[in-house]
């Protein structure tokens, strides 16, 4: 995919925002399923 | 429900299918009923696949996992923030470029007709039936509140659903989305405030967690490895991936949405909201669930949570047996709110021997109600073989009807009508757009013109309907709904997923290699799933690789090798 539309490069930030996001979701629903148990 | 509940259920449903289908309304060509014209925005397209994803059964079913099975079943979606990014850089550039309607399409371009056949074949065989259980669960809902037997509330929706998708096509669906959405998120939080509100009074939010968590309903995260566990972080991220991948990638109720983004941006900054938000709107339709829970603690909780089933045996011969059993259940329960006050007392002296003492005292009991409610179950069976033994559907509809104020419920339950009917129309839209482009236009009618396509496509809506609820009449024996529905999708969306890896990053890969290699991939998913070999999820990583596997070798098979390898 060379066009330009294929390789929207000011939403590479949102994908590694994404990333961020799932690995601290999973960081508190670990602390909350450790800490209520 | 009271007459106010009527009303404000009725205006609700009203207002928005209305102005669905006056958004819709010059609706001429093709191209406007499958896919709106191209020209919504990004927040349409994200709140639109969001919609289609959570159906009546998410409203219905997941807080009654909940109730259940505790909080371990958000583990699913972990891999579906992943699947975003991989369909935003690969899917979405590939499918805009060759201007398709139909994600099938593509694979005629890539591969070969067969192989396009297959797989549309296998996704109408598998959306088809899921769409049918969609139909069914809000059934539950009209069957609980009017007392009338489901087989009829469901070809009532059914029909509800039919006309309103025959007549506005994907433009309607959306706009519909856009406000269910809206409303369904106010409402969740709005529900989880008023459970919180109606526990004790000397029992908060963080005491409520306290109690679910020593009952062991708050144990979202499972880091053990176990190829039987269907609910565990590895599943969740690697099969929920592949799972989640396969549905948003390859099934066209989904690929349909975004398609009708305004650009390939638009597209993908609806997919990208959908990974930001989906997992924590799931959390909260999950922990009230176990609010909802440890509500019930505190409050009188039925045996059986299907009225209709209930009402079956108390007019049976074994109506005393199952009066015992209620009263065991109560006394055990009675038992059990000593111990969640001592528990109380425990945590607020911060008493850790106490606490340890009175966790397994509750485990103690809920062993007894789970062995009382499988006595339950078994007179049931009894009674009737056909029976409907399992009753998570209706936990958190049996709240909602109890204990919700006046107003309320009829939003709730406008609320579920309309996911349903949100989700449902997507499929069948579909379904509709997959027959239409993929069958009737590539196989029957090459050169007909848009006004005929255009009837086709409502033809086949109604069509699939029909089959819809057929389907929807038989779903009330697959147990609990939001499995079912899962388990049916990784049947097959490893196989479909496979073939679209193999088109996308296997160029060498030709079409007579893959059509075989789908077809053993299908059969040993079925064996594997057949002879309970691993938990559903991890279906969707095995059938995607052994497509891959299977096709990488049989293009080394001579006889097989297509010499025109397209692209």
């Amino acid at each position: 995919m060379k066009g330009t539309e294929a390789n929207d490069r000011d939403l590479n930030w949102v994908y590694l925002l994404i990333v961020v996001v799932l690995i601290i979701q999973i960081l508190i629903y670990y602390s909350l399923t450790r800490y209520f148990a | 429900m009271s007459k106010i509940d009527w009303i404000v259920m009725v205006v609700t449903l009203l207002v928005i299918v209305l102005y669905g289908m006056w958004k819709s309304r010059g609706t001429h060509n093709i191209k406007g009923f499958l896919l709106a014209d191209r020209k919504l925005p990004w927040y349409h397209v994200g709140l639109s696949v969001m919609a289609t994803q959570a159906s009546a059964i998410t409203f219905l079913s997941a807080p009654g996992q909940a109730y259940s099975d505790g909080m371990r079943f958000l583990q699913f979606y972990f891999g579906l923030p992943l699947a975003m990014i991989v369909l935003c850089i690969t899917f979405i550039p590939m499918f805009r470029k060759l201007n398709v309607y139909t994600a099938y399409e593509y694979l005629e371009k890539r591969f070969d007709i067969k192989t396009r056949m297959l797989t549309a074949f296998l996704f109408l065989l598998q959306r088809g039936i899921s769409t049918g259980i969609a139909i069914y669960a809000p059934s539950i809902v009209l069957s609980t509140i009017l007392g009338m037997n489901i087989t009829y509330t469901t070809i009532f929706i059914g029909g509800l659903v039919i006309i309103y998708t025959v007549y506005g096509g994907t433009k309607a669906v959306s706009h519909t989305q856009l406000f269910q959405m809206c409303i369904i998120f106010s409402c969740l939080f709005f529900s989880a405030y008023m459970v919180i509100s109606m526990l004790p009074e000397n029992i908060g939010l963080i005491d409520a967690l306290h109690i679910a968590g020593k009952m062991e309903k708050l144990n979202i995260i499972d880091t053990h490895f176990d190829w039987n566990n269907k609910y565990n972080i590895w599943s969740g991220i690697i099969g929920g991936f592949f799972l989640q991948l396969s549905y948003f990638g390859t099934d066209q109720s989904q690929v349909g949405r975004y398609l009708t983004g305004s650009s390939v941006k638009q597209s993908r900054l609806g997919l990208i909201m959908n990974g930001l938000v989906k997992i924590p709107m799931q959390f909260l339709i999950l922990l009230i669930g176990t609010l909802v829970f440890v509500f019930y603690q505190f409050h009188p909780a039925p045996v059986f949570y299907n009225k209709i089933e209930v009402a079956k045996i108390e007019n049976s011969s074994y109506k005393n047996e199952f009066e015992s059993l209620n009263k065991q259940f109560a006394e055990v329960h009675s038992e059990k709110t000593i111990f969640l006050n001592n528990l109380k007392t425990a945590l607020d002296t911060k008493d850790q021997s106490l606490i340890d003492v009175t966790r397994d005292n509750l485990h103690a009991s809920e062993k007894k109600e789970k062995e009382i409610k499988k006595s339950v179950t078994g007179l049931m069976k009894l009674n009737d073989a056909e029976a409907d033994t399992n009753d998570t559907n209706y936990i958190f509809l049996t709240f909602v009807t109890n204990y919700l104020p006046v107003g309320l419920i009829g939003l709730l339950v406008a609320i579920i009508f309309l996911a349903s009917m949100g989700s449902t129309a997507s499929g069948l839209n579909s379904l509709a757009s997959t027959t239409t482009v993929d069958i009737y236009k590539r196989l029957i009618d090459k050169h007909g013109d848009d006004k005929k396509y255009l009837a086709v496509s409502r033809l086949t809506t109604t069509g699939w309907g029909i089959f819809c609820i057929v389907i929807g009449v038989y779903a009330s024996k697959m147990g609990n709904l939001l499995e079912a529905v899962n388990i049916l999708g990784s049947l097959f969306y490893g196989t479909i997923l496979g073939i679209f890896v193999v088109a996308f990053y296997m160029k060498k890969i030709g079409g007579q290699s893959v059509f075989y290699a789908a077809i053993l991939a299908e059969i040993f998913v079925c064996i594997a799933w057949w002879s309970n070999l691993t938990a559903f999820l991890w279906l969707n990583v095995i059938g995607c690789l052994l497509v891959m596997i299977f096709s990488y070798i049989l293009q080394r098979i001579p006889i097989l090798h297509n010499k025109s390898v397209p692209n």
